[in-house]
């Protein structure tokens, strides 16, 4: 985790920037991301992703003023708009399938700032040799 | 449903078996998963996630016990554990690994007994 004097130096460098600005900011830092060794995606794939990174980068620029309709809810984000919003992740995911099948939509709780990040703490298993 | 331990871990490993559903109705397995409550997250082998024809929905990261991270794929599907379905779990798709994981996520929704000494897992959902 970052510590807290690196974070209040991000965030008063942030402070002085415009939304646009701050969107630049978020694709060149998610641009700058080292590929991890081992995932091999196809140019199919890899458009898909790169299609929701800059999805998400923009609803996370994105101020608290424009997330409040949406408060406790989940949004669909596509070409930079929100194309629909439900309570239910998993009724807004069959709609947006319905509608968007082959398209790159962002389902994402709308409160959220940054990409979720989780834990396993289990160390890798081995199996017994044979 | 009671399954047994896996034993080709060791020391063995609670699991169970359990069907990865998409909301439009297709679906795999029944499929082996071990149970992790150390895990935030569900974690599944990309292989069943492209069986469905599932898309990821957004994207995030993965923490290891070390500290380690790494960028990873979410996913939406409906989990089958025993006779409780349920619906709109996120999951991790996992590129390297070809272990199923139930993690905390879906744990958190079942009644567990892990009976070590006797190398059995039951299942039930209330």
């Amino acid at each position: 985790m970052l510590e807290e004097t690196t974070l209040t130096t991000i965030r008063n460098l942030v402070a002085r920037l415009t939304p646009a600005e701050r969107l630049e900011l978020i694709r060149t830092i998610v641009d700058s991301a080292p590929i991890q060794s081992g995932q091999t995606h196809t140019p199919t794939e890899d458009v898909w992703r790169t299609q929701l990174a800059d999805e998400a980068a923009y609803w996370y620029a994105r101020s608290a003023a424009e997330r409040v309709p949406y408060a406790g809810q989940y949004v669909a984000v596509f070409k930079h708009t929100v194309v629909d919003h439900d309570l239910d992740r998993r009724a807004l995911y069959v709609r947006v399938r319905q509608c968007w099948p082959d398209s790159p939509v962002l389902l994402i709780e709308a409160t959220t700032q940054q990409p979720p990040e989780f834990t396993v703490l289990s160390p890798l298993r081995e199996r017994v040799k044979p | 449903m009671t399954a047994p331990y896996d034993q080709t871990y060791s020391p063995p490993l609670p699991a169970v078996e359990v069907m990865l559903r998409l909301p439009e109705g297709d679906r795999v397995g029944p499929l082996h998963a071990i149970i992790d409550t150390g895990a935030d997250a569900t974690i599944v082998p990309i292989s069943a996630l492209t069986r469905l024809s599932l898309r990821p929905f957004q994207s995030g990261f993965l923490r290891s016990a070390w500290g380690e991270r790494r960028s990873i794929d979410l996913y939406l599907l409906d989990i089958q554990v025993a006779d409780l379905t349920l619906p709109g779990v996120e999951v991790i798709g996992d590129e390297v690994g070809d272990e199923l994981i139930l993690g905390r996520n879906v744990l958190n929704k079942l009644i567990l007994l892990l009976d070590g000494p006797a190398l059995i897992t039951t299942v039930s959902s209330h």
